[in-house]
């Protein structure tokens, strides 16, 4: 929501908003951007791309959607196609050309990305929860993980992860009212 | 001894809005969480005609059970790859971090 309006002001004029977009944001791109281009120089470089093509392309933004998904989104693209190009380039040994043989894989750091974003909105569903509760929640509500299992993991009583659930349910519940 | 106190009054506090639900109940939450996981979600009014007993005690629960599922759901069909073990550092050998 904070997001949405944000833009809704940079595009009426405001370009303190974006620098706040940026601010909110920049660890996102930068923590992708890395993940996918694995230094930092580059990453640098590509970031003041990704955050220039952000703003050309602002009024094309759907404010339903996450802002930050949106935003990471560019940076993929532009991470992948720098390392698309960075492959096809020759690299120079002595006087002959050898193909780049120490990149990163593509999918490698880019599906590692997309794990933790995908952990980080997990948490999100259960963050108002004690650490006990959320992980009752998520391992047996969500993921189907029987109370034994998770006992056998946690060192805890089944009866009492049981417990963890239903409070956490009850919390969420309690919340959302 | 004052502050362990206030601690534990705190805690009465914090666990006062929860409620004591007996066996029969749980198992009656287990088995709807059973159905959501086998994908079949019954909607909750239904299910409840079936435990009119705990229809008031059990309704709340079982509505965060169907909102939390059904986000949950959303993000595992976007990202497959999502390992919730992972996340509170439960790995497959079964230790915690």
């Amino acid at each position: 929501m904070f997001d949405a309006e944000a833009v809704a002001r940079v595009l009426a004029g405001d370009l303190e908003a974006f620098a706040e977009l940026v601010e909110r944001h920049d660890r996102s791109i930068w923590a992708c951007l890395h993940n996918i281009v694995g230094n930092a120089e580059d990453t640098r470089d590509l970031k003041a791309e990704c955050w220039e093509s952000i703003f050309v392309k602002l009024r094309e933004y759907d404010p339903s959607r996450d802002f930050r998904k949106w935003a990471v989104g560019f940076a993929r693209k532009l991470g992948c196609a720098a390392l698309r190009h960075r492959r096809s380039l020759p690299r120079m040994v002595g006087i002959e050309f050898v193909p780049e043989r120490r990149l990163p894989t593509v999918s490698g750091p880019q599906d590692e990305h997309e794990r933790l974003l995908a952990e980080e909105e997990a948490r999100a569903i259960v963050a108002p929860l004690p650490k006990e509760q959320q992980m009752a929640v998520l391992c047996h509500g969500c993921d189907g993980m029987s109370y034994k299992e998770l006992a056998r993991l946690t060192g805890r009583k089944p009866g009492t992860i049981q417990s963890d659930y239903r409070r956490g349910l009850e919390t969420l519940r309690r919340l959302r009212e | 001894m004052e502050q362990r106190g206030l601690k534990g009054e705190r805690m009465a506090l914090d666990c006062s809005g929860y409620s004591t639900p007996c066996d029969a109940e749980l198992a009656a939450m287990e088995e709807y969480i059973a159905l959501l996981h086998k994908g079949t979600e019954p909607l909750v009014e239904e299910f409840l005609k079936g435990y009119p007993q705990f229809a008031e005690s059990l309704r709340p629960v079982l509505e965060a059970a169907v909102m939390v599922n059904h986000k949950y759901r959303k993000i595992k069909a976007q990202y497959p790859a999502l390992d919730v073990k992972r996340l509170f550092g439960l790995d497959a050998a079964g230790h915690l971090p």
